[in-house]
């Protein structure tokens, strides 16, 4: 007897992760599913990582010219010093010049140091039980903060802009219930993958802001 | 400046100033490994939580042996 209805094998649909993949996470990651290698303060040891998401590298590229170009200057100063005539005047000694110029590249790494590491532990994790959004703002400025995922209520996120859309990165929201605060990844890889992964953890689906 | 002092008491003043931006930098390099310590107890990255406490340790040893130095041939 012919059957009315047969359930297609090979229906696909778009897993909400891919559950047999880890991934390690390298130094650069900004998105990465199932990730190994991270862990961070109060893990329970049952608890594991599913999503780590962190700002897209491309965002780094104002602090790297910036940093290209300070590096720049003291060497273009010297191609062109027949041009700054008017500094002959202020005759440095060799001794203070080596040390201003040693003091002036240490403060361009530090620049870019403290810009890096603002990028490196702006982090976003979702794990099995929890959101966890570390903020690091600046040197002396850290946040962590945690929800469990029964609180979150909905997820959105958006994608606007050129630079944005080509890159393939935006911002994800994430708000909880009552007086919590509300999360948010910003800046961060594959938005619509994250959300659809957050959404389907807290059994709703995901849609755009 | 140098119409105010003489190149002596204008090189004293730059020591001065340079020393003292130093102590500055070396204060602030340990705040720096300082922070990368703690951010590296709150999210552990294997390798990279490594690579950045060193390179933080090593930006201090910079700046201290750029104010000894400084300290000595200025």
């Amino acid at each position: 007897m012919p059957d009315i209805f047969v359930k297609p094998e090979n229906t696909k649909s778009e897993t909400p992760l891919s559950a047999n993949h880890s991934y390690n996470v390298r130094m650069l990651s900004a998105f990465c599913e199932n990730p190994i290698g991270i862990a961070f303060a109060e893990q329970a040891s049952d608890e594991k990582i599913l999503l780590f998401l962190r700002r897209h590298f491309i965002t780094n590229l104002l602090w790297i010219l910036i940093s290209v170009a300070l590096l720049l200057i003291p060497m273009l100063f010297l191609i062109f010093r027949s041009e700054f005539q008017f500094l002959g005047t202020i005759n440095l000694p060799l001794r203070f010049t080596l040390i201003l110029l040693s003091f002036y590249y240490l403060a361009v790494f530090a620049y870019a140091f403290i810009n890096f590491l603002s990028w490196f532990y702006n982090v976003f994790i979702v794990t099995q039980k929890r959101i966890v959004d570390i903020d690091y703002s600046n040197i002396v400025v850290h946040n962590v903060a945690f929800t469990k995922l029964s609180h979150v209520q909905d997820v959105n996120y958006n994608q606007i802009g050129f630079i944005r859309s080509l890159f393939n990165y935006g911002d994800v929201f994430v708000q909880t219930a009552g007086n919590e605060p509300s999360f948010e990844a910003l800046s961060v890889p594959q938005p619509r993958r994250a959300a659809h992964i957050i959404g389907d953890l807290i059994g709703k689906e995901a849609h755009k802001a | 400046m140098q119409f105010l002092f003489d190149a002596a008491q204008f090189n004293l003043i730059l020591k001065i100033a340079i020393l003292v931006f130093l102590i500055l930098y070396i204060i602030f390099s340990i705040i720096v490994l300082t922070q990368v310590r703690l951010m590296n107890n709150i999210l552990k990255q294997s390798f990279a939580s490594t690579v950045l406490a060193a390179i933080a340790l090593g930006n201090l040893i910079l700046a201290l042996s750029l104010f000894l130095t400084a300290l000595v041939i200025l």
